[in-house]
């Protein structure tokens, strides 16, 4: 038996559900593109850019602690600034056809429209609006996705400054009570798609020896293994919300199984980040070998069929 | 959580007017010529430094930033923090039997490390000391001690051959020198050149590249060289493979991501 793993996200056709989440190794052209031709990802989603060129936090910026099922982040959304990535994002389309999500973010509603519409003139194949960063809350004054009204707010101005043959996606927060209103804010807003999860917490670790927090940043995302079922969670209340709603699934995926589990939940297609650190670019290749194998075993031929499974 | 190995430096040696070598109390057996550790400073910034003697644990620093001009007034009894070892080192082929070493600036140190493992695995290595003038060669000692033939170049003939180390590589193998690879750790236009050489004389050639650098272990992107991480799938890549890299001789990038010319 075949097992066809193509899905459709947004309009979007993808040779199969593995995407590239953002801000993991989604900074240079080429990177993105080895991303995509050589570990055989499905769609990029590029590291985050603002209007304003930003340099995120002083190193340390990571704690891996995947040996014990969690890792931990704080770059501080750093981006030379949306202009010079959305040459990036240009440079990458002629590197490859593989589609690219361009992910932005801002500090205001209005400035995620500027973002959106500079960034869209790179043409990607989606613009993600990421609103639940959680290493940069002081200084933005909360994440926008802990309130519907300001992710909704966000969103209109985003899709009312792109041409309309860009899906919008909303990147949203495992940390709130009830992520499917906060989804269904964005949709009835214009988005296109959620992506869901972003990372957890944030997190803190100590180095015990020089008794000190390890990040520069002190608090950091946590991703991992550790998420995901958090990510699962939020994944299936969305979709129950929204049953036809495009879901970017994103969360503590580091195999076929994972992703199939992140699909039955409602996912139309996969985010994988951490992962590709911890298997490597090809983890997207591996993942797909692992679904093809899990699906081929058990009476599967086509990737749609997993969606929502776990709703039926 | 105990996330990096904290050790004292045991002594500190001179070897120019800003590079220092720090021994630590602490060693890495595993670790391979070309790997990095990061460095921690907690509460001000972690940086990569390449490993010159992995047992005990030798590092040594050149003052060029703030960072590092803090690291080399580290003294003899200061605890310093450290994870690693990371990214891809040299490697040698059983096939050799002599290699050629060509260090540029402080990136003569990285290569002293190989040297010893030349040694111990019976290849012959030949060292070029590439440096601006006299005052900033550094390990020529190190190097004659092992029983090690090092020539030292210089930009500006204050010592040794006047010109640039690709420069004498070229004239050691014009002048019959026979290697089976060579070796470069240096300023990126320097290995560049290098790697030319070697193509133009049908060898092989590894490059030791640099970048800014973040997390050190493939998650951020931001030390990638143009379609090559420098912390993953690096530091050490071939010469024909460092000449595919978008970037590679032209530019790097900052911690936003600006491309910065060489």
């Amino acid at each position: 038996m075949t097992v066809d793993l193509k899905v459709q996200l947004a309009g979007m056709q993808l040779s199969n559900p593995t995407v590239l989440a953002s801000g993991i190794l989604g900074t240079t052209a080429q990177l993105m593109a080895k991303v995509a031709n050589e570990g055989g990802a499905g769609a990029i989603t590029s590291k985050s850019a603002s209007v304003k060129e930003r340099k995120g936090h002083a190193n340390p910026i990571v704690v891996d602690a995947l040996s014990k099922g969690w890792f931990l982040n704080a770059v501080g959304l750093s981006n030379p600034g949306v202009e010079e990535k959305a040459a990036e994002i240009a440079e990458y389309k002629r590197l490859t056809k593989t589609p690219i999500i361009a992910s932005v973010f801002a500090s205001t509603a209005e400035e995620f429209g500027l973002a959106a519409e500079l960034i869209s003139k790179a043409a990607p194949d989606a613009i993600e609006l990421d609103m639940s960063c959680p290493n940069v809350e002081d200084e933005f004054g909360g994440l926008f996705c802990l309130s519907e009204k300001a992710s909704a707010k966000a969103v209109e101005e985003a899709a009312s400054r792109v041409p309309k043959s860009i899906p919008i996606f909303a990147k949203l927060s495992p940390d709130v009570p009830a992520i499917e209103l906060i989804a269904r804010a964005c949709v009835e807003s214009g988005a296109g798609g959620i992506t869901a999860v972003n990372t957890a917490g944030p997190g803190m670790a100590i180095d015990i020896n020089r008794a000190k927090p390890i990040l520069a940043n002190k608090y950091g995302g946590l991703s991992g293994p550790a998420l995901k079922p958090l990510a699962i969670k939020c994944v299936y209340r969305i979709r129950a919300a929204l049953p036809d709603t495009a879901i970017i699934g994103t969360g503590g995926v580091f195999s076929g199984e994972d992703a199939i589990e992140m699909m039955m939940a409602g996912a139309s297609a996969v985010g994988i980040g951490t992962a590709a650190f911890y298997r490597e670019l090809t983890v997207f290749n591996q993942v797909c070998s692992e679904m093809t194998a899990w699906m081929d075993a058990n009476g599967y031929n086509s990737a749609k069929q997993l969606i929502s499974k776990a709703h039926e | 959580m105990s996330y990096y190995t904290t050790a004292p430096i045991t002594s500190v040696r001179k070897e120019n007017y800003r590079v220092n070598t720090l021994e630590l109390d602490c060693s890495m057996p595993g670790a391979k010529p070309g790997q990095f550790v990061m460095v921690w400073l907690p509460g001000m910034d972690e940086k990569p430094f390449c490993i010159v003697n992995a047992v005990p644990l030798r590092l040594s620093i050149a003052a060029v930033g703030s960072f590092s001009k803090k690291l080399a007034a580290f003294k003899a009894g200061d605890k310093l923090s450290i994870r690693g070892p990371f990214g891809k080192g040299f490697w040698l082929e059983p096939s050799y039997k002599s290699v050629l070493l060509v260090g540029g600036g402080y990136g003569v140190a990285a290569l002293n490390f190989l040297a010893e493992q030349c040694l111990a695995a019976g290849i012959t290595p030949v060292m070029v000391i590439g440096a601006r003038t006299k005052d900033d060669a550094i390990f020529e000692n190190e190097f004659t001690r092992m029983g090690i033939e090092a020539f030292v170049s210089t930009d500006d003939g204050s010592a040794g051959f006047k010109g640039r180390p690709h420069e004498l590589a070229e004239k050691l193998i014009s002048d019959g020198s026979k290697f089976d690879c060579i070796y470069a750790c240096g300023p990126e236009k320097m290995m560049e050149a290098v790697a030319k050489v070697a193509l133009a004389h049908d060898l092989p050639s590894q490059l030791a590249l640099e970048r800014y650098m973040g997390c050190g272990i493939g998650v951020c992107g931001k030390c990638d060289a143009g379609g090559g991480l420098v912390c993953k799938q690096g530091p050490v890549f071939t010469g024909v493979e460092s000449l595919k890299l978008a970037e590679f001789g032209k530019c790097h990038r900052d911690t936003m991501g600006h491309k910065k010319e060489w």
